[in-house]
């Protein structure tokens, strides 16, 4: 795998079996279904294998299959709405500022209604560990976007999940970053 | 402070069910995408290139691949047609212009007017984010077209000033035409049928003078821009990228038996008549990539499925003639001119080779960071 061109169907499915499982959490995570998050994990290695060529540091391949499960979740949710799956958003979040604790909603529903590249910009950055850079090159906008973004989520994440899970301080101090 | 929420995307998914990684499906889907892209990954046609008289400059040894005949442009076109286009980020080279733009090339197209660079703000073609469009002329100008087609796949012809596109959704689609010299609109056909197989927003269009071929899922059909009318095409297969140049496509059926062998044949089709070209019966993975004139094609092996070291080097056939030339190097780092000479990128120097005769002329080149675009060589994904 070391080389350009092609690695053998034994190297790739190699690569495959490695990076599926932290690939398929992402995917989780961004879309919040399992089958859903098989479908783009399978989509997104299928054209990094298309691409190894051009894929000049093989240690990158992981990476740039994240990228493709991002992007992937993105047109998917541009072609449906997502709008039409987060029905009720708003009167949870009003719920959830006054809910005990106990009853706030749990990270993953959370997620669900952030916008999509909301989601996105805080799966990459606090979930896959992904620097401002990285998730600016994955999502293909600047990293005052994703700076811009990961204030707005986390601001929204707080006052659904609260200010136990998200300081205060989160948006401010975080966005610094890696970039 | 964000810890707490890291943890809780840890602890959702480490109690997460994973499925088994389907290695096999994916790379079935790997091997079909693949095979679709390679099939005529060239750019489009050039017919007859319409230059206005003749000409003195023979830039490259043997005098360029443009037809044999000597044409007379200015200069820069000269140039351009002779040494092509490429690009590293935000750096374009054309002919012997170099400008920069805001944003990192995605493609380059070839047109008659100049080239056409798609850029965004990352050199892939399948990000979310913008895809612009612009035409750098053979002395550098820089202007605008004023078009995002995101992920769309479009078709030029370096014979002629426009860029075609698919447009809509379901199973109606409109083939959209723009006049590069303009940025004016100058077509609008509409064409049926289903598009499921590619992924990308619109099907893949290709162009070869005014037939718009369309990469349907049961068809390709060809659309003349100008009429509007669409009549089906024998010769080009569906669910494929529809690329023409010079009227010939590149073909084939090769298939992964169940013993683990390759079996099948790719040539080089006329479009209009059928007539087959290059027939050759493949033992190993491998395809044709047409020059954007038609004339010649360079055979690319990837794989050999018997573990055999691949051969050094590859081949450029005179598509005519059957003739070959040799030449070192991978396929990939090559790319065309215009005008059917081999463009090689070293470290440090670029070569302008001559198909036929394999004599190259070689320029120092001072490599920059960017990722390498050469113009008229297929970067979707």
């Amino acid at each position: 795998m070391g080389t350009r061109g092609r690695p053998s169907d034994a190297e790739y499915a190699e690569f495959v079996h490695a990076s599926w499982p932290r690939l398929f959490r992402t995917a989780y995570l961004l879309v919040g279904d399992h089958g859903l998050a098989e479908d783009l994990v399978q989509t997104a290695l299928a054209r990094t294998y298309v691409a190894w060529p051009r894929i000049e540091d093989p240690n990158a391949a992981t990476a740039y299959a994240r990228t493709c499960v991002t992007n992937e979740a993105l047109t998917w949710f541009r072609k449906r709405g997502w709008r039409n799956e987060v029905v009720g958003a708003a009167t949870a979040e009003r719920a959830a500022e006054h809910q005990d604790p106990a009853m706030r909603p749990t990270v993953l529903a959370a997620l669900r209604q952030l916008a999509p590249r909301q989601r996105a910009v805080i799966v990459l950055r606090y979930y896959a560990d992904a620097s401002v850079a990285e998730t600016a090159q994955a999502l293909d906008c600047s990293t005052g976007t994703v700076k811009s973004q990961t204030s707005d989520a986390l601001a929204r994440l707080r006052v659904l999940l609260g200010d136990s899970v998200i300081p205060a301080t989160a948006d401010t101090s975080s966005l610094g970053g890696t970039a | 402070m964000t810890e707490r929420l890291t943890a809780l995307m840890h602890e959702e998914t480490d109690t997460l069910r994973i499925p088994p990684a389907p290695a096999g499906d994916i790379l079935t889907t790997g091997h079909r995408l693949v095979r679709r892209r390679r099939y005529g990954i060239a750019a489009a046609s050039i017919g007859a290139v319409a230059a206005t008289a003749l000409v003195a400059a023979a830039l490259v040894p043997g005098g360029g691949g443009g037809h044999g005949a000597e044409r007379m442009v200015d200069p820069a076109t000269a140039a351009y047609l002779a040494h092509g286009a490429w690009a590293e980020g935000s750096t374009l080279h054309v002919g012997s212009a170099t400008t920069t733009i805001d944003g990192m090339v995605k493609s380059l197209y070839y047109t008659s007017d100049g080239v056409v660079v798609r850029s965004g703000n990352v050199p892939w073609t399948d990000s979310s984010g913008p895809s612009e469009y612009g035409v750098i002329d053979p002395d550098g100008h820089v202007r605008s077209l004023d078009l995002d087609l995101g992920d769309r796949v479009p078709g030029t012809d370096p014979a002629e000033p426009y860029l075609a596109y698919a447009d809509g959704s379901g199973s109606t689609w409109h083939v959209h035409v723009v006049d590069v010299r303009t940025g004016e609109e100058v077509g609008d056909a509409v064409v049926a049928g289903a598009f499921t197989w590619g992924g990308w927003e619109a099907p893949p269009v290709g162009l070869s003078g005014d037939t718009v071929y369309v990469g349907l899922d049961d068809a390709t059909p060809a659309v003349d821009w100008r009429t509007g009318q669409v009549t089906p095409t024998t010769h080009l297969l569906p669910s494929r990228m529809p690329e023409v140049s010079g009227g010939r496509t590149v073909a084939g059926d090769l298939h992964w038996t169940d013993n683990g062998t390759i079996t099948g044949s790719i040539n080089v089709t006329d479009v209009a008549t059928g007539a087959v070209h290059l027939e050759r019966e493949m033992s190993v993975w491998g395809y044709y990539r047409l020059s954007p004139d038609g004339r010649y094609a360079m055979l690319a092996i990837e794989e050999d499925p018997s573990g055999a070291e691949l051969p050094s080097g590859f081949d450029v056939y005179d598509v005519a003639t059957g003739s070959s030339t040799h030449f070192d190097g991978n396929t990939w780092d090559y790319g065309w001119t215009p005008d059917g000479n081999l463009l090689r990128f070293g470290k440090s120097t670029l070569s302008v080779c001559n198909a036929s005769t394999g004599a190259c002329q070689d320029s120092p080149i001072t490599r920059g960071d960017g990722v390498l675009r050469i113009a008229g060589n297929s970067y979707e994904s």
